[in-house]
């Protein structure tokens, strides 16, 4: 369930890939827009959307079968 | 050596334990080196805990919290542990409340309390994980404590270079996932705090929390004990794909778990504490109810209070988020619940043995939090009970750990030592043809996750398990890794590993049934008997299994009879 990056909004302050706990992000510094280098490690902790400055500039992913389920 | 750091203490692990230890070793000695995997504050199963500890206040019947706690965990908690936990939990409680740590409140102001999984008379309090550690990583920069983020310790070194050692543990190395960068770090005494072990469920779970203390503690020559609980459930599995924490909120504030045919099947198997009965009761009822075909389940939060639902936004954000995301409103629909089983070693199941000390019989290595085994749970006590357990083991392993850099005179180090434990490490790296570290955990979760080898096991069906991890032994030989990243990965597979296969021996020398713990074969909880402790002890390559009877004669609380009960959950898949 890889994280999405706006690259029109995100404002590359390079947070996320500070913070992520599994390392998801790799070769990305403050002045880039991140690269989601292993995106099916990611587990959706949440901390990158949290904590990311600009609303929505970074969404999970979320799997089809429980939207299909539920909407 | 490229780099060498020295320092008195070092902590391996920047969750509550970690973080406690390190504040409270800072308090005695002059350098204090806290290093985590990832970020303080942004990793550890404490960030991401479901928002609840155990909270004694000053005035409570400790007494009684002690022999509530004693009888969740079947009798086979350390009871000193719980009475000391409980009464350094008072403490901890207070100073995290001065620090400005944000509890939730009731209206007059007071740190609210609730009744979760198990309670009847000890409470929680409520948290959020993340502000909680981010006090954290506060009180750990303004103490001065060092701080390496973003690397993983994958081995001890010791002072004669075996493994198990005679000698002690006299520092540790790791690198840096992301640059490569190998350290060394001697310590006068090293805290383990590096958290349980999960498997990768892309989930609520911390994926990258493997148990790598606890292993290589292991590897070292401590002793492990608990094991056999750690093939278990976790009532935390929404429609089938998604895991989230945060459960033993929603079973406080009312919800209802029922089955296809709508009955509250918790009445069955725990009739006083129903939805709120403790973890293993749900989590082999969850399985009995399915193969019994009164699947799928549901969680009815329905009837949960309106304010509650405020509370959950605030303290277990994330739960919430998945449900808004996928358009569930758990006020007003079912959702589908269900249990996963897989190895969780840690907190509460199984894991490094100390002492009341946190010492864990090797000079100078100290174990706590998720590491630790947790001897204040029993099988798996009350709710709430892990991260108390994390404060106070932390804050005392810590000063142990401190005390002990008085005694330890300096130790030359071998640098053919180093050299060997860097080759080690670093081995995957240099294979171009190998397995994948995913491969290994599916081998892990075939052997492991399916009821008849998890939730209701018989002798056969565990040497079975045993058996199909032949595989992944042979594969986590020749592991492969094309970046420092993945070497991360490769390490954590191998532990991991490791620590299946412990737990399965384990579970095959408990001939009873107890907690999470459920055999076809030895149906009854065994009180006259299995009142003991499985503990493995590597020896050279083998793993030595000896059996500690649990002394209830020295210890206040005691069973009524000392006899074989039938279990509240059974299950027996041949008739």
């Amino acid at each position: 369930m890889p994280p999405v990056i706006d690259t029109n909004t995100c404002t590359t302050c390079g947070k996320c890939v500070d913070i992520c706990p599994q390392d998801v992000f790799f070769g990305s510094q403050g002045g880039s827009v991140p690269i989601i280098s292993y995106p099916e490690e990611c587990w959706h902790c949440n901390a990158c959307v949290q904590d990311c400055p600009v609303e929505s500039a970074i969404t999970l992913r979320i799997p089809l079968p429980l939207s299909l389920c539920y909407k | 050596m490229k780099s060498a750091i020295e320092t008195d203490v070092l902590v391996v692990g920047g969750g509550l334990a970690g973080t406690w230890a390190a504040l409270r070793a800072k308090d005695f000695v002059d350098s204090v080196v806290l290093v985590d995997k990832a970020r303080v504050s942004r990793s550890g199963m404490s960030t991401f805990a479901a928002g609840v500890m155990l909270c004694p206040m000053p005035g409570d019947n400790l007494r009684e919290w002690t022999e509530e706690m004693v009888q969740s965990g079947e009798y086979l908690a350390d009871q000193e542990w719980v009475e000391l936990m409980l009464h350094e939990q008072v403490e901890r409680i207070r100073e995290m409340e001065r620090w400005g740590v944000p509890f939730e409140r009731d209206c007059d102001g007071k740190i609210m309390r609730i009744l979760g999984r198990g309670h009847l008379r000890t409470r929680l309090l409520m948290f959020h994980g993340k502000k909680l550690m981010e006090e954290m990583r506060k009180q750990v920069l303004r103490k001065e404590i060092k701080l390496i983020e973003r690397t993983m310790i994958t081995g001890l070194i010791t002072s004669d270079g075996r493994y198990p050692t005679q000698g002690r543990v006299v520092g540790a190395v790791g690198f840096n996932p992301r640059t490569g960068e190998f350290l060394t770090i001697r310590a006068k005494a090293i805290v383990l705090a590096a958290g349980p072990a999960n498997g990768k469920f892309g989930g609520g779970y911390c994926d990258n929390i493997t148990g790598d203390g606890t292993a290589m503690a292991f590897n070292t020559g401590t002793e492990l004990c608990g094991m056999e609980f750690a093939i278990r459930g976790d009532p935390v599995v929404w429609d089938r794909k998604y895991i989230t924490y945060g459960i033993n909120m929603i079973q406080a504030f009312g919800a209802k778990f029922i089955n296809a045919k709508g009955e509250r099947y918790m009445e069955k198997y725990s009739p006083v504490l129903k939805e709120r009965a403790r973890k293993s009761e749900i989590c082999l009822a969850m399985c009995k109810e399915v193969l019994e075909g009164r699947g799928p389940l549901y969680c009815d939060m329905r009837e949960v209070p309106p304010e509650a639902f405020e509370r959950f936004r605030r303290v277990i954000p994330h739960t919430m988020r998945i449900f808004d995301t996928v358009g569930v409103d758990p006020s007003k629909q079912l959702i589908e619940h269900g249990t996963i089983w897989a190895i969780h070693i840690g907190s509460g199941e199984g894991g490094i043995r100390t002492n009341i000390k946190c010492e864990t019989g090797i000079p100078g290595l100290y174990a706590a939090g998720g590491n630790n085994w947790n001897p204040t749970h029993g099988t798996y006590s009350v709710g709430g009970t892990n991260l108390a357990f994390c404060n106070v083991s932390g804050y005392i392993a810590g000063e142990s750990a401190a005390q002990h850099t008085r005694q330890s005179g300096e130790v030359e180090i071998s640098a053919d030592h180093l050299e060997t434990l860097r080759e080690v490490t670093l081995a995957p790296l240099g294979r171009r043809k190998g397995y994948r570290p995913d491969e290994i955990f599916e081998r892990i979760y075939r052997a492991v996750s399916p009821a008849q080898f998890g939730a209701f096991k018989t002798g056969v069906r565990l040497e079975a398990s045993l058996s199909m991890l032949e595989e992944a032994r042979q594969f986590a030989t020749q592991l492969m890794a094309a970046n420092y990243h993945e070497l991360v990965k490769a390490c954590e597979a191998v532990n991991y590993l490791l620590l299946a296969e412990l737990a399965l021996r384990a579970s095959l020398e408990r001939k009873e049934s107890r907690g999470f713990h459920f055999r076809e074969d030895y149906p009854e909880q065994d009180d006259v008997n299995w009142l003991k402790w499985v503990i493995l002890k590597r020896e050279n390559e083998k793993v030595r299994v000896r059996l500690d009877p649990v002394h209830i004669d020295r210890y206040p609380v005691k069973p009524l009879t000392f006899e074989k009960h039938p279990r509240a959950v059974t299950y027996f898949f041949k008739k």
